[in-house]
């Protein structure tokens, strides 16, 4: 095993065993990720996690039980970002102002309810690290469609009768248009894409201001999947460019991880029950949205990125 | 370079009082949003607090986040101030009611105005009065100096019962007219008000890792609840203490729940709350027989207090600046609540809604109404006749 993989499997978890997540739960694993990688990035500063009403209100533990090593702060569905700004005013206050104040939001709080305070503070540039936990509904409440349900997904309020239209919110080109320094996309559906994670929570733990990290988190019950299928279910997302990973860096994009052979869209969405009821049309047309957005993407890359290589100290 | 404070005696209209009061008491997390006629505070304290590196302002994107914005640096152990009015104490909700389940000592002033629809700028009290069950002590002023006093206040009161208070002060008759008002000094401020010091297992500190407000088992969350009625209860007695300490040390009189005025042992008595009690001042000159009772604190709801002065009144009149839609005016039903019988049958009136005038001819009317056997047997509030 290569020795930062050692590393990350030896440290010390903030999440701690006996959490309530569901089994297989991929923010489960993610937000290990984020609140270790965070901290081995910066051993010096304490941690604050905000988190608004999600299914991350009942992991984080009943009470008096903390399920995390971190300080958590709950809030409405809508306030999040708001209150981690209050959090990080009053912390400099009292000079505990190097504590990393990171918010852990899920695609409904963040895309639809809250997506205003989430809009003001990374243009108010609050020195806060941002995370869009995205499972893709509204999964607390039992799967309901969010405005990043993918196109055709069943959810219980888009049913297989009349899935999901539109297109799934681009949460992170609206993120960047804010001109914040750092923005990217997160999946951990195999060893490099988790190093590709790390590294990335290793940057944005570097940079100061508005950090908006979006992270894919697979959900058995809300997309219908075996729950031994998070890790497969998330390569695919990412090997298919269903969810391309990439990073806007100071505004320069770049695409982190290429897949070398791109799998048919039709893997990804056959290996989920949400999908079962797509036409091959739809199939066509989902594939076609996932090219479109690919080929934008490597323009972004082409019109923005000074170089090819990853522009940080990071060391995973 | 920051503006500076009045000082000693001086004219300020009750919005320039509230922002010199919430610099005296020295807030340090203050959280902004406009909205007419409250935005002259946040003005204000955003001119008083500018450069100062010991002050965190910050400007929100709504009333929802502003009240985030101060629950979450209060939880952080800083003393904070925001201010709002009308549509934007509605659109807050629920934080309002969030911040007194979370036992916050947040400070807040809400310049009185009627709500949409149809719009409006004008004051009644038809915003804070529909939050009255939030969980927030509610101090109504009726003058600017009672604004600035009432904001010191509150922050002890807050602080010492670990609830949220709401200054209210009504628009425009309050916020926007210049009255003379003695500033105190900062240090007889600092001596009257502590710095905070939450307890301090209550403090989100990150050395100390906990979740806050996590989901409890149900007779948990229920025994929660049934601490912030007990602080609701110890806040009725320490409103008054704190008003008389307030009184010995600024040497000015300070209501505490009620203020009272005119005769003891009239046959007639009028409840009033905000800027009407004033105005019902006037009717003392020409009447004898009249008991003036201005309600300060309306939450937590001086019951006993009020019927310990009610009861020599065989008339009482309660008027509401504050329309009741099938039920008898917030005031009006909090006040027939209460025994004995002569109470339980008050004459209720709504009246000056939308910034209606409520005139002494206005109050002499609904004496009038309540002493010829007023809404005895009513099951609403009456509205006062068009002209009078
Ligand atoms: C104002 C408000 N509306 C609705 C809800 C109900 N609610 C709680 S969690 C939730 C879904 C959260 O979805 P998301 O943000 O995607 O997080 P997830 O549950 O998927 O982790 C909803 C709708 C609420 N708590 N507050
Ligand atoms: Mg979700």
């Amino acid at each position: 095993m290569a020795e930062w993989l050692e590393e990350i499997v030896a440290e010390e978890k903030l999440l701690h065993p006996g959490h309530a997540a569901c089994a297989g739960c991929g923010p489960a694993i993610n937000v290990r990720h984020v609140l270790d990688g965070l901290a081995a990035a910066r051993p010096e500063s304490r941690i604050v996690l905000v988190v608004p009403a999600s299914c991350w209100t009942i992991i984080a533990g009943i009470w008096p039980v903390n399920a995390f090593g971190v300080s958590v702060h709950l809030t409405p569905f809508a306030s999040a970002a708001a209150e981690a700004s209050g959090i990080k005013s009053a912390l400099r206050l009292r000079g505990q102002g190097d504590t990393q104040v990171v918010v852990w939001a899920g695609d409904g709080s963040t895309c639809d309810i809250g997506l205003s305070g989430v809009s003001a503070a990374a243009e108010r540039d609050e020195d806060l690290v941002y995370v869009l936990n995205d499972n893709e509904a509204y999964m607390n409440t039992g799967v309901q469609k969010s405005g990043a349900t993918p196109e055709g997904a069943w959810t219980t309020t888009t049913p297989a009768t009349a899935p999901r239209a539109g297109q799934k919110k681009d949460i992170a080109r609206i993120m960047a248009a804010h001109g914040i320094p750092y923005v990217a996309t997160l999946a951990p559906g195999s060893v490099p894409m988790l190093r590709d994670f790390r590294a990335k929570v290793a940057r944005a733990a570097e940079v100061r201001g508005f950090r908006f990290l979006h992270v894919l988190g697979a959900c058995p019950p809300g997309w219908r999947y075996p729950t031994d299928q998070t890790v497969e279910v998330t390569r695919l997302a990412v090997e298919s460019r269903a969810f391309p990973l990439v990073a806007c860096d100071d505004g320069a994009w770049r695409i982190t991880y290429r897949p070398k052979r791109p799998v048919p869209v039709r893997e990804y969405l056959e290996a989920q029950g949400r999908f079962g009821h797509l036409s091959p049309d739809d199939v066509e047309a989902f594939q076609s949205h996932v090219d479109e957005r690919w080929r934008q993407l490597v323009a972004l890359e082409g019109q923005t990125s000074c170089s090819e290589t990853p522009p940080s100290t990071i060391s995973v | 370079m920051s503006a500076v404070l009045a000082q000693g005696r001086t004219v300020l209209t009750a919005n320039e009082a509230a922002a010199h009061a919430v610099m005296l008491a020295r807030a340090r997390a203050i959280g902004c949003y406009p909205i007419t006629p409250q935005t002259i505070i946040v003005e204000r304290l955003a001119d008083l607090t500018a450069g100062r590196d010991d002050v965190e302002f910050t400007n929100l994107e709504s009333e929802h986040a502003m009240f985030g914005y101060v629950i979450a640096a209060a939880r952080v152990g800083v003393r904070t101030f925001t201010a709002t009015s009308s549509q934007g104490l509605l659109y807050a909700h629920e934080q309002l009611q969030r911040a007194s389940r979370e036992r916050v000592p947040l400070v807040a002033v809400n310049v009185n105005r009627s709500i949409f629809a149809p719009w409006s700028i004008e004051p009644d009290l038809s915003d804070s009065m529909s939050q009255r069950d939030t969980g927030w002590i509610q101090l109504y002023c009726a003058s600017a100096q009672e604004v600035l006093d009432s904001v010191l206040c509150a922050y002890r009161i807050a602080e010492t019962v670990l609830l949220p208070v709401m200054v209210c002060a009504e628009g425009f008759l309050l916020s926007h007219t210049s009255e003379l008002v003695d500033v105190p000094g900062q240090d007889m401020v600092d001596a009257f008000l502590p710095e905070l010091r939450p307890p301090e297992e209550w403090v989100l500190d990150p050395e100390r890792p906990r979740t806050f407000s996590a989901l409890p088992e149900a007779r948990d969350y229920d025994a929660f609840q049934r601490r912030v009625a007990d602080a609701m209860d110890d806040a009725v007695s320490l409103i008054e203490d704190v008003a008389s300490e307030f009184g010995s040390r600024f040497g000015r009189h300070k209501a505490g729940a009620l203020a009272i005025a005119g005769n003891p042992d009239a046959d007639t008595a009028l409840v009033t709350i905000g800027t009407i009690g004033e105005t019902a001042l006037e009717l003392l000159e020409e009447d004898d027989d009249l008991l003036l009772v201005r309600v300060h604190a309306y939450r937590p709801f001086p019951a006993a207090q009020l019927s310990a002065a009610l009861a020599r009144a065989s008339h009482v009149a309660v008027v509401d600046r504050a329309p009741a839609f099938g039920a008898f005016g917030p005031l009006g039903s909090d006040v027939r609540s209460l025994g004995p019988a002569h109470i339980g049958a008050a004459t209720n009136v709504v009246c000056g809604l939308g910034g209606t005038e409520v005139t002494p001819r206005t109050l002499r009317w609904v004496l009038e109404t309540a002493r010829s056997g007023g809404a005895d047997g009513d099951v609403a509030p009456l509205y006062v006749p068009e002209g009078v």
